[in-house]
C-alpha cells in the first residue's frame, strides 16, 4: 500500500488527492441569508485546540516543533523533508520516491516490536513520513528515526528501488494529463516515471540521500504526553547520529525550509483567447480521453488563501477540481473526462463550464455550506485517523508564511473562509478562474487519444510542437 | 447486566479512593431492570451515565483533543432476535431506518452529517444495531436533535422498504470463521444459528403496516443507549439530551439480559459440522473484564513456545471474533492426536510456569487497549458495546482531560496485574480468566465422520 502511494506520488496524485468528489452533490434548497451567527461562531471554532508549540533547533540543524497534550496515551512523530537543495534545485520524482520507500521501510522494521504504524507520503517538494505508537515508544520513534536517518551510504536504497519497481503500473490518463499539465506550469513533472526508476546509479542515489536527508533542510513535528523538556534525551538519541552537512548555512525557519518550488512568472497564456495556451497531448494510455486544465495562483495573505479555498469547495459540487495551497502560491487542477465521439464539443465545453462557475455569483448559503463541509471534514478525518496534531500542523506550514504564523493558521483559515462574501468569492473567481477573460496562467494537456483523436483536437485548438 | 453494572460501580470507585477525589454524589443504578428515574448529572462529572424517563440509556464522556464528537446509537437488538419464519428481519429494518421519518427525508439524516463534513456507519450484529456518527463539534446540538428522532414514527412504503432491502442486499461484508450453529451452541442461543443477513421472498412480501409494527417493536428508545463523546462538559451536553427526549412518554427500560451463564468442567462439548476444523469455541461474557481477559490469554498462547515434550508438527493458534454481545474466544489446534489435552496442557503451563507470560500479555493489552480507546468513536462503541460507566468523578484543574482518564480506566482496572506483590500465583484468579481457562465453557467443533467408501 506505502509502496503503491510512492509511486504515486507525483503532482497527480498529490494534487488530486486532497478533495476530489466524483458525484455532484445535490443542494436541495440554496438561501442567499445570512448563516446563523451562532452556528458561524461554532464553526469558525473548528481548530485543533493545541496550546502553543515548543519550536527549536537541535544542534544538527534540525528545526523542530513539540506539540504536548497532557497525558496523551499516544505519541506521533512527523519529519518533513523538503526535495529542494539549498541551490533550489527539486530531486527527480523517482529519487525523491525512493528515499521516501528506503525511509518508511526501515524505520517500519526498527519499531516492528513497538507496534508502531509508518506512513510515507512524497510529492515533487516534500517527504513527508509519520509515526504513531502508544506514550511509550515516543523514545524509540525518535531514536530509531535517527539511526535510520544516520547512514550516509544506506544498503536500503536498492531494496527500496526493487520494492517500487514490483509495484509499479502504468499511470492512467488522469494522471498522466495532470503531470503534464504540472510540468507547463511549474517547470517539473513530479511524477513518477517507472521506466525512470532503474536510471539513477548507486553514487547518485547514495549522493541525493545525503542531500535529501539533510538535518539542515528538514522539519520535525511531534504529539505526545511528554513535554519538549522532558523530552530531550530523545531528542538528543535522534539528533545525535543524524549528522548533515556541516557546511551547509541552516535556514532557522521551517516555513522557508519547506516552501514549494512555485514559479515566480505564470506561463501567460489563457485557454481559447488570446493569448492562447497551446493544448499538449501527453502519450499514454489509450482509454477514456481525459482534459486536464491548471493554472496557478497568487496568495499574498490568509483572505486569498480563504477565497481560493473555498472556490475549489464550491467548484467541487459541479466540477472536478482540486487545489494545492503553498504559503504564497497554489496551483489550480480541472479534470473532465471526455467522450471519444464528442471530442469538439467535449473540449471547449469544459472550458466553457469553468468560465460560467467563475463569472457566477454564488448565493450565501452555498458559501456557508461549503466552507461548513470544508472544516468539518478536516477535524474529523484528524480524528479518525488517530488524533494525530502533527498532521494538522503540516497542513498550517503550508497556511503561513513564518514559524509564528503556523500554531493559528487553521483557525485564521476558518475564520476568513467564513467571512467570504458572494460578491469577494465572485471578484476572485472571475479573476482567477475565468480561463478566457481572467489573469493569465493557464496550461492544459490531454491524455488517452488515439491517432484519430488528436487530429480531431488539433483541428479545433492550438497543439503544443510536438 | 447486574453484574457488570455492579463491577463498573467498583471500576469508577477505585480511582476517587485512590486519588483522594472527594466522593462523587452516587447516582441510582442505571441497570436495564431499574425503574426509569429522573436523571441527575453532577457538575464538572467525568461521564454522565443515566436512564432518561423514557428508558433510554444515555452515556456522555468529554474529549477536548479535537472539536469533534462521536456519537453511537445502540439498540439493544439483534439478528438472534429474528422470529423463525423471517430470518434477516432485523437487519433489514435497521437499513430502513435510514429510509427517514416525519422529521427527517429518507438518508436525511446522513446527508446532515456529510454535509457537515462527518462521517457514519451502521453495524448490524447479532444482539445489537448500532448508529454511529463521528462529526465536527459544531454539529452536536443537530446531531442529538436526529437521535432523539431516529426510531419515532419513521417513514413506511412499499417504496421505501424495497429501497431499504437493496442496501440490505449489499451488506455483505462480515464473515465469520466460525459456523452459526457453533455460536449459538457456545452461548445457548437458538436465535444465532442463522444467517442474519439473508433476504428472503417472505421479507419482501411483508406490508408496511407490518413492518411498522415490527419497527416499534424492536427499534425502540427504551431498549436503546446513546453514547457521546464531546468537548463540551458532559453535564451541558446531558441538559441538551434531555431536552431533546423530553416529549417521549416515560416508561420502564426493556433491554434484555443476554448474559449466557458460564459452564465449567473439564470436557468441552463437541458438536459435528462442516467446516468446524476441530476448532475450540468460548463464548466471551459481554463484560469489558472479560473481552479484555479474552484478549490477553489469546495473546499468551500465541507467544507461548512448543514444550520440549510435544511433537514438532504440534501448532495452536487462537483468535477472537468480535461481536458485541457475541464475541468468541476460537483455539485451533492442529498436529495433535489429543487436541483437546493439548489446549489443556497449554493452558495448565499458563497458569503455572508460564505465568509471567500471561501477566506480561495483561499490561501489554491493558496498554493496547488505553491507546485504542483515546479517540472518540472508539471510545463511543466500546461505551455502547459494553455495561457502561455509572458514576461519575470530579473534574479538577490541571488534571488530565477527563477522557483519557476514562479510557485508561476501563483498560487498567479491568485488567488487574496477575502475580501478587512478593510473587506467587493468583489467588484468587480473576473470574473471567478463570472461567476462559474451564475447556467444559467450549464447544469443540469437529467435521463430521467421512462415509465409509463403498
Amino acid at each position: 500500500m506505502m509502496r503503491r502511494r510512492a509511486m504515486m506520488l507525483a503532482t497527480s496524485a498529490a494534487l488530486l488527492s486532497a478533495c476530489k468528489r466524483k458525484q455532484r452533490t445535490k443542494v436541495v434548497e440554496v438561501w442567499d441569508d445570512e448563516p446563523v451567527p451562532q452556528l458561524a461562531d461554532a464553526i469558525a471554532a473548528l481548530a485543533p485546540p493545541w496550546p502553543a508549540p515548543t519550536r527549536g533547533i537541535l544542534d544538527n540543524g534540525l528545526v523542530s516543533f513539540w506539540l504536548h497534550e497532557a497525558d496523551s496515551p499516544a505519541a506521533h512523530v512527523r519529519l518533513l523533508l523538503s526535495t529542494r537543495g539549498p541551490d533550489g534545485e527539486t530531486a527527480e520524482p523517482e529519487i525523491v520516491a525512493i528515499v521516501a520507500e528506503t525511509l518508511r521501510f526501515e524505520w517500519q522494521r526498527r519499531l516492528q516490536r513497538h507496534g508502531a504504524a509508518v506512513r510515507s507520503s512524497a510529492g515533487p517538494d516534500r517527504i513527508e513520513i509519520s509515526a504513531s505508537a502508544h506514550a511509550a515508544a515516543l523514545t524509540p520513534m525518535l531514536a530509531q528515526l535517527g539511526s535510520t536517518l544516520a547512514p550516509r551510504s544506506p544498503a536500503g536504497l536498492e531494496g527500496a528501488r526493487e520494492r517500487l519497481l514490483d509495484d509499479a503500473r502504468p499511470p492512467a490518463a488522469l494522471e498522466t494529463a495532470t503531470s503534464a499539465t504540472v510540468l507547463q506550469l511549474l517547470g517539473h513533472a513530479g511524477a513518477v516515471v517507472p521506466e525512470r526508476l532503474r536510471e539513477p546509479s548507486r553514487a547518485k542515489l547514495h549522493e541525493q540521500w545525503q542531500r535529501l536527508v539533510d538535518p539542515a533542510g528538514a522539519v520535525l513535528v511531534a504529539h505526545a504526553g511528554a513535554d519538549a523538556e522532558s523530552a530531550k534525551p530523545a531528542l538528543r538519541k535522534l539528533a545525535d547520529p543524524w549528522r548533515g552537512d556541516a557546511r551547509r548555512e541552516p535556514n532557522r525557519s521551517a516555513v522557508a525550509r519547506l516552501q514549494r518550488a512555485m514559479p515566480s512568472q505564470s506561463t501567460g497564456m489563457r485557454l481559447l483567447s488570446a493569448p492562447a495556451a497551446p493544448l499538449h497531448l501527453a502519450d499514454g494510455p489509450s482509454g477514456t480521453p481525459t482534459l486536464v486544465l491548471g493554472r496557478t495562483i497568487a496568495l499574498p495573505d490568509a483572505k486569498q488563501r480563504a477565497l481560493a479555498r473555498l472556490a475549489q469547495r464550491v467548484a467541487q459540487e459541479e466540477l472536478d477540481a482540486s487545489i494545492v495551497i503553498a504559503g504564497e502560491c497554489a496551483v489550480w487542477i480541472g479534470a473532465a473526462a471526455l467522450s471519444r465521439a464528442q471530442l469538439e464539443r467535449d473540449v471547449p465545453r469544459e472550458v466553457s463550464q469553468l468560465a460560467t462557475f467563475a463569472t457566477t455569483r454564488q448565493p450565501r448559503q452555498r458559501l456557508f455550506q461549503a466552507a461548513q463541509l470544508w472544516l468539518g471534514a478536516r477535524v474529523v478525518e484528524a480524528s479518525s485517523s488517530g488524533e494525530d496534531w502533527t498532521r494538522l500542523f503540516a497542513q498550517a506550514i503550508d497556511l503561513s508564511r513564518s514559524d509564528t504564523e503556523i500554531a493559528g493558521a487553521l483557525a485564521r483559515d476558518a475564520a476568513a473562509m467564513l467571512e467570504t462574501t458572494p460578491e469577494a468569492l465572485e471578484a476572485w473567481t472571475r479573476r482567477w478562474l475565468d480561463p478566457r477573460t481572467g489573469e493569465p496562467g493557464w496550461a492544459w494537456s490531454i491524455a488517452g487519444l488515439d491517432e484519430d483523436g488528436r487530429r480531431r483536437v488539433g483541428r479545433i485548438v492550438p497543439l503544443t510542437p510536438a | 447486566m447486574m453484574l457488570a453494572a455492579a463491577w463498573l460501580a467498583l471500576l469508577l470507585a477505585a480511582p476517587a479512593a485512590a486519588t483522594g477525589a472527594a466522593p462523587v454524589e452516587p447516582t441510582a443504578p442505571a441497570s436495564d431492570d431499574a425503574p426509569a428515574r429522573e436523571p441527575v448529572a453532577s457538575p464538572g462529572a467525568l461521564a454522565v451515565d443515566a436512564v432518561l424517563p423514557c428508558g433510554l440509556r444515555v452515556l456522555i464522556a468529554r474529549d477536548l483533543t479535537l472539536p469533534v464528537v462521536a456519537s453511537v446509537l445502540a439498540v439493544e437488538t439483534g439478528t438472534e432476535d429474528d422470529p423463525k419464519e423471517l430470518p434477516g428481519l432485523v437487519h433489514a429494518l435497521a437499513f430502513h431506518l435510514l429510509e427517514g421519518n416525519r422529521e427527517w427525508s429518507p438518508g436525511g439524516i446522513t446527508r446532515m452529517i456529510h454535509d457537515g463534513g462527518g462521517v457514519t456507519s451502521l453495524a448490524v450484529g447479532a444482539a445489537q444495531v448500532r448508529f454511529e456518527a463521528l462529526a465536527p463539534a459544531s454539529l452536536l446540538e443537530d446531531l442529538i436533535a436526529a437521535e432523539a428522532s431516529r426510531l419515532r414514527a419513521p417513514s413506511v412504503s412499499e417504496a421505501l422498504w424495497k429501497d431499504a432491502l437493496r442496501w440490505a442486499r449489499r451488506d455483505r461484508s462480515r464473515g465469520s470463521n466460525v459456523p452459526p450453529a457453533v455460536r449459538a451452541l457456545a452461548f445457548d442461543v437458538e436465535g444465532l444459528a442463522h444467517d442474519g443477513r439473508v433476504v428472503t421472498p417472505e421479507l419482501e412480501a411483508q406490508s408496511p403496516r407490518a413492518i411498522e409494527a415490527q419497527l416499534a417493536e424492536r427499534f425502540a428508545y427504551d431498549r436503546a443507549s446513546l453514547v457521546l463523546i464531546t468537548p463540551q462538559r458532559p453535564e451541558l451536553v446531558f441538559n441538551l439530551v434531555l431536552a431533546a427526549f423530553s416529549d417521549l412518554p416515560p416508561g420502564p427500560r426493556r433491554s434484555r439480559d443476554r448474559t449466557t451463564p458460564p459452564r465449567t468442567g473439564a470436557v468441552p462439548r463437541e458438536l459435528s459440522i462442516k467446516g468446524g476444523g476441530g476448532a475450540l469455541v468460548w463464548p466471551i461474557a459481554p463484560d469489558p473484564a472479560s473481552q479484555a481477559w479474552a484478549s490477553v490469554l489469546c495473546g499468551a498462547v500465541n507467544r507461548l513456545k512448543r514444550a520440549a515434550s510435544e511433537p514438532t508438527r504440534v501448532r495452536l493458534r487462537c483468535a477472537i471474533e468480535d461481536e458485541p454481545r457475541r464475541a468468541v474466544m476460537v483455539l485451533r489446534p492442529s498436529g495433535s492426536d489429543d487436541p483437546v489435552a493439548l489446549v489443556r496442557q497449554r493452558f495448565e503451563r499458563l497458569r503455572t510456569d508460564e505465568l509471567e507470560l500471561l501477566d506480561k500479555e495483561r499490561a501489554t493489552v491493558a496498554e493496547q487497549l488505553a491507546h485504542e480507546l483515546r479517540t472518540p468513536l472508539s471510545l463511543a462503541r466500546h461505551l455502547a458495546r459494553n455495561a457502561p460507566v455509572r458514576a461519575s468523578e470530579p473534574e479538577t484543574p490541571g488534571e488530565a482531560p477527563p477522557m483519557r482518564a476514562l479510557a485508561e480506566l476501563l483498560a487498567t482496572t479491568a485488567l488487574q496485574p496477575l502475580v501478587p506483590e512478593g510473587g506467587g500465583t493468583p489467588d484468587p484468579w480473576p473470574p473471567a480468566l478463570a472461567s476462559l481457562f474451564e475447556l467444559g465453557g467450549a464447544v469443540r467443533a469437529v467435521e463430521p465422520a467421512k462415509a465409509a467408501p463403498k
